[in-house]
């Protein structure tokens, strides 16, 4: 996804992904254990959240055997930096085929950082319905957070400086599960 | 997979490549389910100042893209030429660059003069959309015709398209051929030979005077309003005589395919190139034409904006 850029190194591989997915899986089984099935819904911030979204789902539903709906949500509309980036984000497909009002609704995006694309996605969200609750899970949250926003489940803490980005391939996307990252330039 | 749009205007369909086209489209389909939502409304645009400079008189691409513009929260300014300083002798450029001084960021334009968009877009550091140059170009609604047949059809290319109508005036046209021919279409023009110039056959079209002819494989059908104002010109006799060759009546479905669209970019002169059993009826995307603009209205605003500096 960014091989154009000067430097790119690898953080983390498909089996540490794989574990801290499956430890999410189990933080986040053991809080909705006791709601309703169709209480909970899984929904994933484009692009990088909906593999997430969709991984732990299908991780609790291997391994406790519950069903979780899973939605895909794109916040390029609702962004607070359009015309300030150097490139328009590119507007992908949003999917929630559920209602989500009253619904505990457990937001997925796998790179947590300075918290402005969970804003957007809340944003995005409260225009969708009034669900009961939103929580926030991130497989790598990196710190520097610019707004108050904290997530409930991280998969892993990781501290690289300001002139790194960090990035995330997903099978479905490009072929291997991979954290790496590339410096700025 | 990513694609990265770059232009700061909308002028033409003949200056996207087929690419950006489709990055149109892609982008107006999730526009689309914003309209079906609860919330109609979305914050991209807000701080956004659009302006509807609307030269030539229109009232649906006018009324299309100033809902687009309040769903996508810019903040809005109509000028009409009747009240505008034109009339004072001001030029349109020294109009738009007084627009462009209180920061304006988009003009939406709709102007007589062919090319008149083009002009400005070089002149002026704000997004220009066109919303109709003359007989020149009109891309919104050729977007929103695409649109329309790619989402009932589920693909442009291969597909016959033909355009039945005044050609030689009609900027609908002409925004169209471009956008089908990039996307692998097949298109005839047809009509009486007064109103469909040979010279499109130059750039692929072909061009038919018969209708049923014209009509024997087509996936869509596509009639432009007959103006009224062209009979007293002597482009064909009279209006019940166009009618008779080249309208679109009841009978005339018995011969074309029973899955082919009939679409009209409207006002419908009901009886004249249409009737009303046709544009009612079954095969008509008519209305989904309209609703779909809205969405492709959209897409071209957050584009065009997302390009500013």
């Amino acid at each position: 996804m960014e091989n154009n850029e000067s430097e790119h190194d690898t953080m983390f591989g498909a089996d540490t992904i794989a574990q801290a997915i499956d430890t999410m899986s189990e933080a986040i089984y053991g809080h909705i254990s006791d709601d309703p099935p169709d209480k909970v819904a899984l929904i994933g911030i484009q692009a990088g959240g909906v593999p997430l979204a969709k991984r732990i789902s299908r991780c609790i539903r291997d391994r406790f055997g519950r069903t979780i709906d899973v939605g895909a949500l794109d916040i390029s509309m609702y962004r607070d930096d359009i015309g300030k980036r150097k490139t328009l984000p590119m507007i992908r497909e949003t999917t929630i085929p559920f209602d989500i009002n009253d619904k505990i609704i457990i937001l997925a995006d796998d790179v947590l950082q300075s918290g402005r694309s969970v804003r957007a996605a809340l944003d995005a969200l409260t225009d969708f319905g009034r669900p009961a609750q939103i929580r926030l899970a991130a497989l790598i949250d990196r710190g520097q957070r610019e707004f108050p926003i904290h997530a409930d489940y991280v998969g892993m803490k990781v501290s690289v400086g300001a002139e790194w980005r960090v990035c995330m391939d997903w099978v479905e996307c490009s072929g291997s599960d991979c954290v790496f990252k590339v410096k700025k330039q | 997979m990513d694609f990265q749009w770059t232009k700061k205007d909308l002028l033409d369909l003949y200056d996207l490549s087929r690419d950006e086209i489709l990055h149109i489209l892609n982008t107006a389909e999730e526009f689309k389910k914003v309209s079906q939502r609860n919330v109609k409304k979305v914050p991209a645009l807000r701080g956004r100042t659009v302006v509807n400079l609307f030269v030539e008189p229109s009232t649906r691409t006018r009324v299309s893209f100033e809902l687009a513009e309040q769903r996508l929260s810019a903040d809005i300014i109509n000028m009409n030429a009747d009240v505008s300083s034109f009339r004072k002798g001001e030029t349109l450029l020294d109009t738009l660059k007084n627009i462009q001084a209180l920061q304006a960021d988009i003009v939406v334009m709709r102007h007589q003069a062919t090319g008149a968009p083009n002009f400005l877009a070089r002149e002026l550091n704000m997004g220009v959309v066109n919303a109709g140059d003359g007989a020149h170009s009109h891309p919104t609604q050729a977007l929103l015709d695409i649109f329309t047949i790619r989402e009932k059809k589920g693909r442009i290319e291969g597909l016959n398209v033909v355009i039945v109508g005044d050609i030689l005036h009609s900027r609908v046209a002409r925004s169209n051929v471009w956008g089908l021919l990039k996307l692998g279409a097949n298109v005839t023009f047809a009509g009486p030979a007064t109103l469909v110039p040979r010279e499109f056959e130059k750039i692929g079209v072909r061009v038919c005077h018969n209708l049923k002819d014209a009509l024997a494989d087509a996936d869509v059908v596509n009639l432009l309003r007959i103006q009224l104002e062209r009979q007293q010109r002597g482009y064909f006799p009279s209006l019940g005589e166009y009618s008779r060759f080249f309208g679109i009546h009841p009978e005339t479905l018995r011969y074309i395919k029973r899955d082919a669209l009939i679409m009209h970019p409207g006002p419908i002169n009901r009886g004249v190139e249409i009737d009303s059993a046709v544009a009612d009826g079954p095969q008509s995307v008519i209305l989904e034409q309209v609703t779909n603009g809205l969405a492709v209205r959209m897409a071209v605003l957050f584009l065009v904006a997302g390009c500013l500096k």
